[in-house]
């Protein structure tokens, strides 16, 4: 039973992994291929540890295993975040580029934005 | 915030009594200190601690849908379709009157829900700058964020 | 039940290396091969996981948790630097200009 369960959750982990590895190679620029490793890879890791966890049962190592699942949660969004921040802030080329939606009425010309 | 100590109090009381002491018995005495609270919320003056845990678990619960919504539209956008079909482009999202925690749950949040990630923010704290994978419709996407994300974690926050 | 499992992870774990690996060694700017690493980082995490499994221990948590840290604090030395330099990646400053 317990075997059963770490099997599925590991391999739809996996398979969210490969989604993410798939969407690096074809996503056509930084910023879209960190839309792939913030959420899918996210998504995966916290399957595969949650396998983990359920092979592992209960026991102090639960705690750590928790921690580990926290810490992935934590830092892959904001890895990919502090991507995104780069590449906009040093007006990376973009797929695609449009003048940014912006809804305020004053708007700022994106090279400005250069620090 | 002394609700949360006193459920905590609880739950540790809880753990000295049981026989084995581990985490599911701290969290089934977490649970039953909950229950005080909520059955005695006029006593310990916990109203507001209890409809705020109500938020969170709300939260929670649209959090998840989100996580997995975005997964699935991730994996549809790798897997079927073609990059010339996609329009990423970057949108701005008005914050104004947040704090600064509810800035950062926002921003987590929007990072891993659908279509959304967070890039920037402008220096008066006013505006977020998040980058959409398929924005053919900005308002759309800031209605969206709207409805779900902002009124969940405003619940919980408030 | 489990082993061939673990094989299947393994087998598709090492097939993201790859990708990882190409679009490092493709990668048109030096963002893409930070995210890449990154990536390749979170899969060396995932065999260890599987790892652990495959010898039903629970020693390498510590393991697990130091390199995803690891993985983390790399990619967030890396935007530091990446910060302080100018002209490094293209940009789209030459397409402003065209536009005016």
């Amino acid at each position: 039973m317990r075997d059963i369960l770490t099997s599925f959750l590991l391999i739809a982990g996996v398979l969210w992994v490969l989604i993410a590895a798939i969407g690096i190679i074809r996503l056509p620029d930084v910023l879209c291929r960190s839309h792939a490793v913030a959420k899918a890879f996210t998504l995966g890791l916290f399957l595969m540890l949650l396998g983990y966890w359920a092979y592992l049962g209960e026991g102090v190592s639960g705690l750590k295993v928790a921690l580990a699942i926290f810490f992935q949660l934590i830092t892959i969004p904001v890895a990919s975040h502090l991507i995104g921040l780069l590449a906009f802030r040093k007006n990376l080329r973009r797929w695609k580029r449009r003048p940014m939606d912006d809804h305020r009425i004053t708007k700022e010309p994106q090279s400005s934005k250069n620090v | 915030m002394k609700s949360l100590l006193l459920n905590l109090t609880l739950a540790c009381i809880w753990l000295f009594l049981s026989s084995t002491p581990s985490l599911s018995s701290f969290f089934l005495g977490f649970l039953l200190g909950f229950i005080l609270l909520v059955l005695f919320r006029p006593v310990f003056d916990s109203a507001s601690y209890v409809r705020r845990c109500f938020g969170l678990v709300t939260f929670l619960v649209v959090f998840t849908r989100e996580f997995v919504l975005a997964n699935f539209m991730v994996a549809r956008v790798v897997l079927f379709r073609s990059n010339e079909s996609v329009h990423p482009n970057f949108i701005t999202y008005d914050i104004t009157g947040l704090k600064s925690f509810e800035i950062l749950l926002l921003s987590y949040c929007i990072s891993l829900t659908p279509g959304t990630t967070t890039v920037d923010i402008s220096e008066d704290f006013n505006t977020l700058v998040f980058h959409a994978l398929d924005a053919d419709s900005p308002q759309d996407v800031r209605a969206h964020i709207d409805q779900t994300l902002r009124p969940a974690i405003l619940k919980f926050t408030r | 039940m489990i082993v061939l499992t673990l094989q299947f992870c393994f087998a598709v774990l090492t097939i993201s290396v790859l990708f990882g690996l190409y679009r490092m060694a493709k990668g048109p700017t030096v963002l893409d091969r930070i995210l890449s690493f990154d990536i390749i980082t979170s899969c060396i995490v995932g065999m260890i996981v599987l790892l652990s499994i495959r010898w039903r221990t629970s020693v390498f948590l510590e393991l697990i948790l130091i390199f995803s840290l690891l993985g983390f604090f790399g990619t967030v030395s890396f935007v530091y630097y990446l910060h302080r330099t100018q002209d490094v990646l293209p940009t789209n400053d030459e397409d402003d200009k065209e536009e005016e």
